[in-house]
């Protein structure tokens, strides 16, 4: 496996704050506040994000090219900023995937062997 | 006015970025706010219960935010800012006082060599004196919010009004210079000179020189003064432009 497939585990928490986001735009595009609570609703309540740490790891990613911020007038006095998946952030979730189910296939190995 | 304007000040005070970014930030923080708040109040809450819902939600500690500053930091302030507070002092102001030092270098002889200067006499010291002013003001002004960027809406007009008052003193000190070289001269006519017209000449190019060095001075305060004015008019602008949801 080479390292762009690899999860990280230092940084688990962001890998997986980012590859989540990036899971939730492969559905279309969405504002920040709507991403939070598709994803509270689509876990069940499992991931809970704190919307003030959504902002950073959403900027972050569009830094990088990931996902793409548009600005969008929404009534006559309201802007709105909205996010969609670009092509590269599309191909990097695809191998995140891939990466977060051998991550986790490993992870069981070691859980299992240890209670076996 | 925005519902949220106590969440969005706090924030905005302690977002440490230049304008526009700070502003945009706030502009979808207000957006999704606004959104939380609509949904609370259609699950049924009443207005206060939603407020209090959606600043709970939306509580944005002081590591998001710094982490939110790291992401859009430039180089240069991530250069600045992994230096100590006094070692960034330290070079700000060597960099000022080398910028000054060059300044005065390469404008001050040609300038004075020039013609108004050479004739102007003794009043071109007040001009130059309010022009001094005029220049720390502006260095200081420039600094603050070119700079340092740290922008208190109370204060952003605060530097500008003393180099406006340099320029009104220069303007003061050519009309007063003008007027006593004439006077000069109309004393040394009314003694008997010799060749009045000759005084007259005198005395008339003195005044007209040392009106020319103020003027020029004058002038120039006057546009350093609007640029700055207008820098921090569209800074200040920006920075409330939010609570307008512009």
């Amino acid at each position: 496996m080479d390292d762009a497939q690899r999860i990280e585990t230092q940084n688990l928490a962001r890998h997986c704050n980012e590859d989540l986001i990036l899971a939730i735009l492969l559905r279309g595009e969405r504002h920040g506040y709507q991403l939070a609570l598709e994803l509270e609703e689509r876990s069940g309540g499992f991931f809970r994000f704190n919307h003030g740490t959504l902002y950073p790891i959403l900027h972050k990613l569009e830094q990088d090219g990931m996902i793409r911020g548009t600005w969008k007038r929404e009534g006559p006095k309201r802007r709105r900023k909205s996010y969609t998946l670009t092509e590269k952030g599309r191909d990097y979730a695809a191998l995140q995937r891939g990466a977060w189910r051998d991550f986790f296939t490993r992870f069981f190995e070691i859980m299992e062997d240890g209670l076996r | 006015m925005n519902r949220f304007r106590g969440t969005l000040s706090r924030v905005s005070r302690k977002l440490d970025l230049p304008q526009p970014k700070k502003s945009r930030i706030l502009l979808e923080l207000s957006g999704d706010l606004n959104d939380a708040f609509d949904a609370c109040l259609e699950q049924g809450m009443d207005e206060a219960e939603a407020r209090r819902r959606v600043e709970a939600m939306f509580d944005l500690s002081d590591e998001a935010i710094d982490e939110l500053v790291r992401v859009h930091d430039t180089a240069l302030r991530k250069l600045l800012g992994a230096m100590s507070i006094e070692a960034r002092t330290r070079w700000e102001r060597a960099l000022l006082v080398v910028l000054l030092a060059f300044i005065a270098l390469a404008a001050g002889r040609p300038i004075l060599s020039l013609g108004p200067f050479a004739l102007a006499g003794p009043f071109v010291w007040p001009v130059a004196g309010f022009s001094l002013v005029a220049l720390t003001a502006a260095i200081a002004q420039a600094y603050r919010l070119h700079i340092r960027r740290v922008y208190d809406t109370r204060r952003l007009r605060d530097g500008p009004a003393w180099i406006l008052a340099a320029a009104a003193g220069c303007l003061a000190s050519g009309f007063t210079g003008s007027t006593v070289e004439m006077s000069r001269a109309a004393r040394v006519i009314a003694a008997g000179a010799e060749r009045p017209l000759a005084a007259f000449i005198d005395g008339a190019l003195a005044a007209s020189a040392v009106m020319v060095v103020a003027l020029l001075a004058g002038v120039l305060w006057a546009v350093v003064w609007s640029v700055l004015e207008h820098s921090a008019g569209r800074i200040a602008e920006a920075e409330v432009a939010w609570l307008y949801e512009e």
